[in-house]
């Protein structure tokens, strides 16, 4: 019986929270549709618990008001992306209302819900119902309607968990665009989940509270704080499988039943002829071999959860660099040529490709660096990559604005990881500055270029960004063009061909333009980038 | 914005643009009101006060030819929230939900916190 808690069970609550988000973060992940479905609801919740738990274990007092504060703050610094601001809204309402109390009752926590829904719809002109914010203003008015206010946590977040689950269910029909996907909103259930990590903390259990969601039982005595990734893992592969809904025509209750076999954290999406299915478990063949019987397989992903666990240890005893290389380029040829210069990971994208901050992200998180260059070798990309700058702070990251991949090897030529942080960015910036470029390409459809009409198909070419000349055979454009740029300043030529030109067909440019300019050293490379015949650097 | 088809042209007006956008503003989190993004859109505010979206809505300038455009928003945020992560929120919501709805490619979002609420 607990009718009254104080700092020291906000702070075990709030971690058992985080711990339960957390284990769920996957599957949020995979809901999420709304407002832009990126898929990471879950990972973005659970950042702004992370960094408010970590505030949390550098407390060295359990007062109410302290661990208020760690986690006020906690959840706003840790706060990405639309979901996680807007459960850091939600806190710092509910944190507002109880940091000057002593201990809280039953009263005073229904209190501080409302004063969460309150906080949390201010921030917004016209709130959107079905998400997240739906969810904490039911949660708020019912459990005021259920409860009189001196009675027991447990039975009070037992009935909270049931309401948020309740209302996980609702957002379905409230907002078309999950109702389309056939999916709960994300934000909302992760907000379920952190009620029933506060039930899992006060009362010590882990049973299963008759919700409609199913999930996999798990019996086992709560661990203090964050421990999930030290538990031995019951089911060893995440699988994704994505099938063509075009055979026949399975309900999602019978894919749910099938699956439920095989493992547990499943997750279903069922929309527009297709059908994605993600299920932790041991058997992942046997999950996809179901998969076959439903239609068409379009993709398939199995992930070991173990060795992602082990890898998370090794990378952390790796020994941490001075500096690290991110590099955004296309084509297999300039994978290797990056990775030949020093690059730590090439993260594939370009022009009508451009990755995701999300994407930079992941590939940040997995170099052990203190200092971190980013190339992103296209105009849209540098944008990203200085957001990411902005908002990340586990490493210092300097983003080297380079427009293109030629400017992105002038560059990384030029690095050498022995100088000091300013000569090396110096170096750098004379050497891309000091290259010419060129583009070859095709027009994708009939239109003006810089008072040329050009007609679908036509070979185009361009200097730097400026458009120079169109024709009808990439030989002659490139030469043509590179006989414009050509001064006796340039001793270096080098030439990338695309994945849609023959080595053959480059090798004659090559002896073309070294019978022109004798002086000049020309080198052809694979490069085998899309959507560009020759991408041209002369030095 | 004109977008060149086989058989004729579609032209999506300036208007319709920034109503689309300001429809987008409405429901992005973080966001709970607008200023004038210049002195023109001052004016007319004085003389029609409840046209408060648009009014902070710059068009700085749209590329037929890469149907592209650039955008300046001049915004109100609330107090205590974390204005970086809101702001990012929105460039990410405006240039996905504009390429969504009216195949426009937004190539800069400029967000400006022109103001804070504080009560």
């Amino acid at each position: 019986m607990t009718k009254e808690i104080t700092g020291k069970e906000l702070k075990y609550c709030f971690e058992k929270a985080a711990e339960v988000l957390i284990a769920h973060r996957e599957e949020l992940n995979m809901l999420n549709v709304f407002p832009v479905p990126d898929g990471d609801t879950g990972s973005n919740m659970s950042m702004a618990m992370i960094e408010a738990v970590n505030r949390l274990e550098k407390l060295d007092t359990d007062d109410l008001t302290a661990v208020a504060g760690a986690i006020k703050t906690g959840t706003l610094m840790g706060a990405r992306g639309n979901s996680g601001v807007i459960l850091s809204q939600i806190f710092h309402g509910f944190i507002n209302s109880v940091k000057n109390k002593k201990s809280l009752r039953v009263k005073d926590f229904i209190e501080a819900l409302d004063e969460g829904r309150k906080s949390a719809y201010r921030a917004v002109m016209k709130p959107v119902e079905g998400t997240i914010l739906t969810e904490i203003r039911l949660l708020a008015a019912n459990t005021k309607k259920n409860f009189k206010g001196d009675e027991d946590f447990e039975l009070f977040f037992r009935d909270a968990v049931s309401i948020s689950m309740d209302i996980v269910q609702k957002t379905q029909n409230m907002l078309p665009k999950l109702k389309a996907a056939g999916v709960v909103d994300a934000g909302a259930k992760g907000l379920a989940y952190i009620m029933k990590g506060f039930y899992e903390g006060i009362s010590g259990k882990m049973e299963e509270i008759p919700i409609h969601i199913k999930e996999t039982k798990r019996k086992k005595e709560p661990e203090k704080g964050i421990a999930i990734l030290k538990e031995p893992l019951k089911f060893k592969y995440c699988t994704e499988i994505m099938v063509k809904d075009d055979i026949k025509n399975i309900t999602e209750e019978e894919i749910r039943t099938k699956i439920g076999e095989f493992g547990d954290s499943i997750v279903i999406v069922k929309a527009e002829g297709i059908i994605k299915v993600h299920v932790h478990t041991n058997h992942p063949g046997a999950v996809i071999e179901e998969g076959v019987k439903w239609g068409e397989l379009l993709k398939t992903k199995i992930d070991n959860m173990a060795v992602q666990h082990e890898r998370v240890i090794l990378t952390e005893n790796e020994e941490r660099k001075k500096y690290g290389i991110i590099v955004v380029s296309a084509g297999k040829g300039f994978r290797r040529i990056f990775e030949d210069l020093g690059a730590d990971r090439v993260i594939n994208g370009g022009q009508t490709m451009n990755p995701s901050i999300a994407d930079l992200k992941e590939a940040l998180d997995k170099i052990r660096a203190d200092t971190v260059f980013i190339f992103p070798n296209n105009e849209n990309i540098i944008m990203s990559a200085e957001q990411l700058s902005k908002i990340e702070n586990s490493k210092k990251i300097i983003v080297v604005p380079t427009c293109n991949v030629q400017e992105g090897i002038a560059a990384l030529v030029a690095f050498d990881k022995k100088l000091e942080l300013n000569d090396l960015l110096e170096n750098m910036k004379n050497m891309y500055k000091s290259i010419k470029t060129i583009a070859v390409t095709y027009a994708i459809r009939d239109s003006k270029i810089a008072g040329t009409s050009v007609k679908k198909g036509d070979v185009v070419s361009f200097i730097g960004r400026k458009f120079f000349g169109k024709g009808k055979d990439i030989n002659d454009v490139a030469y043509n063009t590179v006989s414009a740029v050509y001064s006796n300043n340039f001793e270096i030529l080098s030439i990338y061909y695309g994945k849609d030109v023959a080595p053959d067909k480059a090798k004659q440019l090559k002896k073309r333009v070294q019978e022109k300019y004798p002086a000049m050293e020309v080198e052809i490379y694979d490069g085998g980038q899309p959507h560009y015949y020759y991408l041209i650097a002369l030095e | 914005m004109i977008f060149q088809m086989e058989y004729g042209q579609v032209e999506i007006d300036k208007k319709a643009i920034i109503s689309t956008i300001a429809s987008i503003l409405l429901e992005t989190y973080g966001i709970v009101k607008m200023e004038p993004a210049d002195a023109s859109a001052f004016l007319k505010r004085l003389l029609k006060p409840d046209n408060d979206i648009e009014q902070g809505i710059k068009l700085v300038e749209m590329d037929d030819e890469r149907q592209s455009m650039k955008i300046e928003l001049y915004v109100e945020m609330e107090y205590g929230s974390k204005l970086q992560e809101v702001a990012k929120n929105v460039i990410h919501s405006v240039s996905y939900k504009l390429k969504e709805l009216l195949g426009i490619h937004v190539e800069r979002i400029d967000v400006y916190v022109v103001g804070l609420r504080m009560d």
